[in-house]
């Protein structure tokens, strides 16, 4: 993603516009469907941030990258579906999770990657979102921070409950399963 | 490494491999050439107004031109021995053109084809034949000579 094009795309050149989202758009798909748990809602939540990120392009300063700062918008697109339509973390519907149907039956059959992704559906928000964004999505503390709006140190103390959370259940997960 | 640093690991390469499916790019009309009739129709009102326009125009121009015609305003005419000819200069020619060969004049019709007057009957009396046509005689009036000559010798002292 190059100034050129990043410039063209301000001034609403289309071509560039469009290149920029083909670029950033499994970047919002992958999170919103991390966060809703609905390929269908995830669906949504993409496009619609694609609108927003287009609508406010011309506000880029390029204080953090462009990358971070249209997750930010798709982190408010989120927020605000989910709070629409009264849902609660990914596993309420999704079909992520309903591929797994518990934590324990996750644990008991192997499949790990499974297990982890019910464990972080049942994390709050908040944990949700910074982890995803700090391990998944390979940003940095302060990325993170400026992605989700807060301070780095509520990051970093977000991001330690989180862990923290997912090593208790993961331990209680594997004495159920033995 | 610990079992939960695995495990993210993990998760990350399957989080990582999901796609969008399909083009947002497209799905959001950026890439979508613009059709003829895009370009159009948001253009149709106006040409349909541009055309009402013209066509009032043109009925107006149609109309001052007859008028000029039958007012006679700008005719010229120019004259050829022998001949008479009528040039417009309005550009609009005569629906007949004239014949050289025949005159100008207009020819007076032919006597036969005007109808006869009405006669006055002939068995009618012109004056009433009966008794009122008698007209009482007037009342005879002095002679101016008579009275001349008795009044002279009256006045005037002999």
């Amino acid at each position: 993603m190059d100034e050129q094009t990043l410039e063209a795309a301000k001034r609403g050149d289309r071509r560039a516009q469009a290149t920029l989202i083909r670029d950033l758009q499994d970047v919002w798909y992958r999170f919103s469907l991390s966060q809703l748990g609905n390929a269908d809602l995830a669906a949504d939540a993409a496009q619609e941030t694609a609108l927003r990120f287009l609508r406010d392009l011309k506000s880029f300063r390029g204080a953090s990258s462009l990358k971070t700062w249209s997750l930010g918008i798709s982190i408010n697109v989120v927020r605000e579906l989910r709070r629409k339509r009264k849902l609660g973390g990914p596993g309420e519907l999704g079909d992520q999770a309903d591929e797994s149907p518990s934590p324990v039956d996750a644990a008991n059959t192997g499949e790990q990657v499974s297990q982890l992704r019910v464990l972080l559906a049942d994390l709050p928000e908040r944990q949700r979102e910074s982890i995803i964004l700090r391990f998944f999505e390979n940003l940095s503390v302060d990325e993170t921070a400026k992605a989700m709006n807060v301070a780095p140190g509520t990051i970093k103390a977000t991001i330690h409950q989180a862990l923290r959370s997912l090593k208790t259940k993961m331990s209680r997960g594997r004495d159920l399963s033995s | 490494m610990s079992e939960l640093r695995k495990q993210l690991e993990r998760a990350k390469a399957d989080y990582e491999s999901t796609r969008y499916p399909g083009d947002l790019a497209t799905d959001m009309d950026l890439l979508r050439r613009p059709t003829v009739w895009r370009v159009l129709l948001p253009l149709a009102p106006w040409a349909v107004a541009a055309s009402v326009l013209v066509a009032i125009a043109w009925v107006w121009s149609s109309n001052s031109g007859n008028d000029q015609l039958t007012q006679g305003v700008q005719h010229q005419s120019t004259t050829v021995p022998g001949r008479v000819a009528m040039i417009f200069d309005n550009g609009i020619s005569p629906t007949t053109a004239p014949s050289y060969d025949t005159p100008a004049v207009a020819e007076r019709p032919a006597a036969e084809s005007i109808p006869e007057p009405l006669s006055f009957p002939t068995d009618m009396p012109s004056m009433p034949t009966d008794g009122l046509s008698s007209f009482p005689a007037p009342t005879a009036m002095p002679s101016l000579d008579q009275l001349s000559d008795t009044s002279l010798s009256e006045k005037e002292p002999v």
